[in-house]
C-alpha cells in the first residue's frame, strides 16, 4: 500500500489510528499489538506471502537480543556479530547474490525481486543489536516488534534507532489521543503528499525521456544531459523528502516522533554539509556503524580517506546491486576526501557571500553529476550521459522531436524549433527546463517542511534553519484552510499512483 | 482555534471532499459502471465493462464474437453473422482495444460457455497494426478497466476506483450530454443508434461519425477531403515516425496472441484473424517496412487476412470515417472478402496470408 493512495489515506490510516487508540483504552500492550498487526497488514498488501520474512526476521533478531542479554560481555559481543552477519547474509542473498554471480559469469545482472523494505529493516535491526550489546537494557518483544514494523517508517525509513523509539514506545502518556500531534501530523503529512504528487511526479516523465534515450544509445545534447540530471536530483529530493515528511506526520498521529531525514540539502555549501542534510538517518547509520568502527579519522588523513571511500561505496551498494551505485558511492567518497583536504588547506573558516556561492555551486554540480550515475540503469548509460554533459554530446540533427511538451510553445512562437533541436535535442524540452528551474527554486528558497512547522526531532548537527517572519505554521483557521486547499489539489491528482523512488532500495 | 478543532477541520474537510467525489461519481456515472442514469449520461463509458455485461445478459444466444478496437465498430455484426451462418454475434469493439483486452474476455467466454454446456463457434479478431505492441489502456485508463470477473482484480478495488476517481470534466460532460439529449428530444430530432455499437473515440483522434451499423453512405461522407491531409501533417509533425515504431509491449502481446490462437484451436472455435486497413495519413506515420515486418511476425502465429490498404483506398477520404477509422462500407468489403470470396471489392483489397513457419 502506498502512502499516496486513496485506500491508504481514507481506509487504512483512519482505521489503524482508531484501532490503536481504542486498544490503548484497554491497555498499552493491546495498542502495541494492534498497531503491529496493522503494520503487518500494511506490508502484506504488497505481496502477502512476503510478510513471513519480516516476521521471521523480527523473531530471530529478538531471540538474538535475549541471548546477548543473557550472556557475558564477551559472548554477547560474539552473538551480536553473528546477528549482524546473519542479517547481512539475508540482505545479500536477496539483493546481491545474482550480482555477484554475474561478475563471475561475465554477464549482466538480472534485477532481483527484493522483498519490500528489506534494506531498511536490516539496517534498523543491525543498529538495534549493536546498541543493545552496548547498553544491555532489557527489551520487551511486543515493543520491539512494533519498533521494527511500525508502518510509517517500515518501507523507506527514516532508519530509526531503538534508543530513539524504544523510550517513546514505553511512555504510557503517548497512548492517549493528542490533538496537537494529530493537527501537526496531518499538516506534515499533507505537505509531504503534495511534494510527492504535485512536484516530484511532475518531473518524472521529463527525466525518463532523456535517461531512456541515453540507455537506448540515442544522441543526447549537453543541455539535455544536465537538464535531466538536475531534474532527477530535484525529483528525487521531493519524492524522498516528501515520503520522509509523510512518515514523520504519520508517526505523530500515534504520538511517535520520528527523526528528520532531510534538512534543505540543496542549500548545502559543501559535500560534508550536504551529507548532514540528505538522507540524514542513513548518513548517521553509516557514520556510526561503518565509518567509526573502521577507525574514522583517528588514524591519520590517509586512513580517514580510505575509510570515507569505503563507507560511501558501501552506502552506494546498499541502494542496489549495480555498478552505478558503487560508482556513485565511490564518487561521493572521493568528494568527501577532497572536501576534508580542502578544509585542512583553508586558512580561515570564515565564509563570505562569494565563497558560499561558489561552495554551493560546486556542491550542487557535484551532487547532480552523482545523480546521473545514480539514476542510470547501467554504467554505459551513465558514461554516455556524462560524456554529453562534458560537451561531447550531439543534437539529433534533422531527427524527430520525441517529446511533445514544446510543440505548443513552438506553434505559438515562444520558442523556435531550431533552438529546441540544436540545444535541447529530441528528448529534452524547454518546458522541462522551466519546470526544473521553478522546482529547484522552490527547494532552495521556500522553507522546508520541518522549518515551516518547527519540528526538531533528530535535528542534524548543522545550523540549517533560516530566520523567517513569514510562513510560520500554527494551528489556526487560515492554516487549516491552506492545508485543506493543498490536500484538495493533491486529491484531484491522486487518480494515478506512482511508487516512491526509494521503495526500490 | 484549538488544536482539536484544527485537526477535526482537516479530517472533516478531507471527508467532505471524498463524500462529494463519491456522490458525483454515482450520480453522473461517467463510465456507466453504476448503471444510474438519473441526472447525467455517461460521457466516458467503460465499454469493456458494458460489453462484458451485454455478453452476460445475452450469453446463451451468442455463438460468435468480433474482437477489435473501436475500428471493429465499423464491421457490421449482423452482416458478419449472416456470412458465417450464426445469427447471434457479440461485437467486443472497445476503444484502443488490444489483445490484452481480448484474451481475458475470450477465456471468460469459453469457460462460461463450457459451464453452460454450449459452444462458441466463431471468432473474428481484428488487429490494428499501428497499435499492436503499444502500451495498452487495459486496466490503466479509468475507462478501460476490465470487470473483476475477467481481470482477477478484487471487486472492492474495482468499485473503490470508480467511486473515488476525481474526474470533474467527465462529471460536467456527462451532465451536459444529458441536457443536450433532452434538448434534442424536445426539438424532435434523435441521434441514430446511440447505443453500445458505435464508440470510436481514440485518444488524440477526432471522434468518428455516429451513423448506424450498416449505414455506409453516411459514414463515407464524414471525412472532409482536406481533413486527412491535415491529420497526415499533424502526425508527421516534426517527424514522429520513430516514436510510432516504439512498441514497448510487443513481446507480451505476441505471446497473448499465441495464447489466443491456441485457445481457439483447442476449443474448436473457428478463428479468423484480420488486420485493419489504415488511411494514408496513418500509414505515413510509420517507418518504411515496419508495418509489413510486424505483419510477418504475427503471421508466424496464425493465418492472417491482410487488409493493408491499396492506394485507391488509403488515399480516398470517402472510405474513412476519420483519420483512424475506416468506414462501414469498407467493413462490409472486408466481410465479403473474408467470408464470401467473390466480393465486389477490387482484387487487390485483402489477401489471406497462410501461416508462416515459426
Amino acid at each position: 500500500m502506498l502512502f499516496n493512495s486513496l485506500e491508504f489515506i481514507y481506509l487504512f490510516l483512519p482505521l489503524a489510528v482508531l484501532l490503536h487508540f481504542l486498544a490503548a483504552r484497554w491497555s498499552v500492550a493491546a495498542a502495541v499489538l494492534t498497531t503491529t498487526i496493522s503494520s503487518l497488514v500494511f506490508y502484506a498488501w504488497w505481496k502477502p506471502p512476503f510478510v513471513v520474512l519480516p516476521l521471521i526476521s523480527v523473531v530471530g533478531n529478538y531471540w538474538l537480543a535475549r541471548e546477548i542479554l543473557r550472556s557475558d560481555r564477551k559472548t554477547g559481543h560474539r552473538i551480536m556479530l553473528v546477528g549482524v552477519v546473519i542479517n547481512l547474509l539475508v540482505l545479500g542473498y536477496f539483493k546481491y547474490f545474482d550480482f555477484l554471480v554475474s561478475i563471475v559469469e561475465h554477464r549482466n545482472p538480472i534485477l532481483p525481486e527484493v522483498p519490500l523494505a528489506l534494506s531498511f529493516t536490516t539496517f534498523v535491526q543491525i543498529a538495534f543489536l549493536i546498541e543493545l550489546e552496548r547498553d544491555r537494557a532489557p527489551v520487551a518483544f511486543r515493543r520491539y516488534a512494533m519498533f521494527v514494523t511500525f508502518f510509517p517508517h517500515l518501507i523507506a525509513g527514516p532508519i530509526v534507532r531503538w534508543t530513539e523509539l524504544g523510550p517513546q514506545l514505553a511512555d504510557k502518556i503517548r497512548y492517549r489521543v493528542n490533538w496537537n500531534n494529530i493537527g501537526l501530523g496531518l499538516t506534515i503529512f499533507c505537505i509531504g503528499l503534495a511534494k510527492k504528487v504535485l512536484l516530484a511526479d511532475s518531473l518524472a516523465p521529463h527525466v525518463a525521456g532523456v535517461f531512456d534515450a541515453a540507455s537506448a544509445g540515442m544522441p543526447i545534447t549537453a543541455a539535455a544531459g544536465w537538464g535531466a540530471s538536475v531534474a532527477y536530483s530535484v525529483q528525487l529530493y521531493f519524492d524522498f523528502s516528501g515520503y520522509s515528511d509523510m512518515a514523520v506526520g504519520l508517526g505523530l498521529l500515534f504520538n511517535i516522533r520520528l527523526p528528520i531525514n532531510f534538512a534543505a540539502p540543496f542549500r548545502a555549501t559543501s559535500i560534508i554539509d550536504l551529507w548532514r542534510r540528505w538522507h540524514i538517518s542513513l548518513s548517521r547509520f553509516l557514520r556510526d556503524f561503518v565509518y567509526v568502527p573502521l577507525g574514522g579519522s583517528e588514524r591519520g588523513p590517509l586512513r580517514r580517506s580510505i575509510n570515507l571511500v569505503a563507507t560511501m561505496v558501501l552506502g552506494g551498494l546498499w541502494h542496489g546491486a549495480n555498478w552505478t551505485f558503487i560508482a556513485w558511492g565511490a564518487f561521493h567518497g572521493l568528494l568527501l576526501v577532497a572536501n576534508h583536504q580542502w578544509r585542512q588547506l583553508r586558512i580561515t573558516a570564515k565564509k563570505g557571500l562569494v565563497s558560499s556561492f561558489f561552495g554551493w555551486l560546486l556542491t550542487f554540480v557535484a551532487f547532480v553529476v552523482g545523480m546521473t550515475m545514480f539514476r542510470s540503469p547501467n554504467i554505459q548509460t551513465a558514461g554516455r550521459l556524462l560524456e554529453a554533459m562534458a560537451g561531447f554530446g550531439d543534437a539529433q540533427a534533422g531527427g524527430p522531436l520525441m517529446v511533445e511538451w514544446d510543440f505548443w510553445g513552438i506553434d505559438h512562437g515562444y520558442v523556435s524549433e531550431a533552438f529546441v533541436r540544436t540545444w535541447l535535442g529530441a528528448h529534452w524540452s524547454a518546458v522541462g527546463t522551466l519546470l526544473t528551474t521553478v522546482l529547484l527554486a522552490v527547494a532552495l528558497f521556500l522553507p522546508d517542511t520541518m522549518e515551516l512547522v518547527d519540528y526538531r526531532e533528530g535535528e542534524p548537527r548543522t545550523n540549517w534553519r533560516q530566520q523567517r517572519r513569514f510562513l510560520i505554521w500554527h494551528p489556526t483557521a487560515s492554516w487549516a484552510v491552506a492545508i485543506l486547499a493543498l490536500f484538495a489539489v493533491v486529491f484531484v491528482n491522486l487518480n494515478k499512483f506512482t511508487e516512491f523512488l526509494y521503495y526500490q532500495f | 482555534m484549538t488544536a482539536r478543532s484544527f485537526a477535526l477541520s482537516l479530517i472533516i474537510g478531507a471527508g467532505l471532499l471524498l463524500g462529494t467525489t463519491l456522490s458525483a461519481n454515482v450520480l453522473t456515472d461517467p463510465q456507466g459502471v453504476f448503471g444510474i442514469n438519473i441526472i447525467a449520461q455517461s460521457a466516458d463509458p467503460n465499454w469493456r465493462y458494458l460489453l462484458f455485461n451485454q455478453y452476460k445478459r445475452d450469453a446463451s444466444g451468442i455463438d460468435g464474437i468480433i474482437f477489435g478496437s473501436s475500428r471493429a465498430a465499423y464491421i457490421d455484426g449482423t452482416a458478419f453473422g449472416d456470412r458465417i451462418g450464426r445469427p447471434q454475434v457479440l461485437k467486443f469493439a472497445v476503444p484502443y482495444g488490444l489483445i490484452t483486452d481480448h484474451l481475458p474476455m475470450l477465456q471468460y467466454v469459453l469457460n462460461d460457455k463450457k459451464a453452460r454446456g454450449e459452444q462458441l463457434k466463431s471468432v473474428l479478431l481484428l488487429l490494428d497494426l499501428d497499435l499492436f505492441g503499444k502500451t495498452p489502456w487495459t486496466n490503466t485508463n479509468i475507462n478501460a478497466f476490465l470487470p473483476p470477473a475477467i481481470s482477477d482484480e478484487s471487486t472492492v478495488r474495482f468499485w473503490w476506483r470508480y467511486l473515488t476517481a476525481f474526474q470533474y470534466r467527465k462529471w460536467r460532460d456527462s451532465v451536459r450530454r444529458r441536457y443536450r439529449d433532452a434538448v434534442l428530444r424536445q426539438s424532435g430530432s434523435t441521434e441514430k443508434n446511440n447505443t453500445l455499437v458505435r464508440q470510436s473515440a481514440v485518444a488524440g483522434f477526432p471522434a468518428a461519425a455516429t451513423g448506424g451499423a450498416g449505414d455506409a453512405s453516411r459514414s463515407i461522407q464524414t471525412a472532409a477531403s482536406g481533413q486527412l491531409a491535415d491529420e497526415a501533417v499533424a502526425l508527421s509533425h516534426r517527424g514522429r515516425k520513430s516514436w510510432n515504431a516504439e512498441r514497448p509491449d510487443l513481446a507480451r502481446q505476441i505471446s497473448f496472441l499465441a495464447q489466443f490462437v491456441e485457445i481457439c484451436r483447442s476449443n474448436d472455435v473457428a478463428l479468423t484473424v484480420a488486420t485493419s486497413p489504415m488511411s494514408r495519413a496513418n500509414m505515413e506515420g510509420y517507418p518504411d517496412g515496419e508495418l509489413e515486418a510486424l505483419t510477418e511476425r504475427l503471421n508466424r502465429l496464425t493465418p492472417i487476412w491482410d487488409f493493408s490498404s491499396p492506394k485507391w483506398l488509403a488515399d480516398n477520404p470517402n472510405y474513412w470515417a476519420d483519420f483512424s477509422h475506416f468506414s462501414d462500407a469498407v467493413g462490409l468489403l472486408m466481410l465479403d472478402r473474408m467470408f464470401l470470396g467473390n466480393s465486389s471489392a477490387p482484387a487487390d483489397f485483402g489477401r489471406l496470408r497462410p501461416q508462416l513457419a515459426p
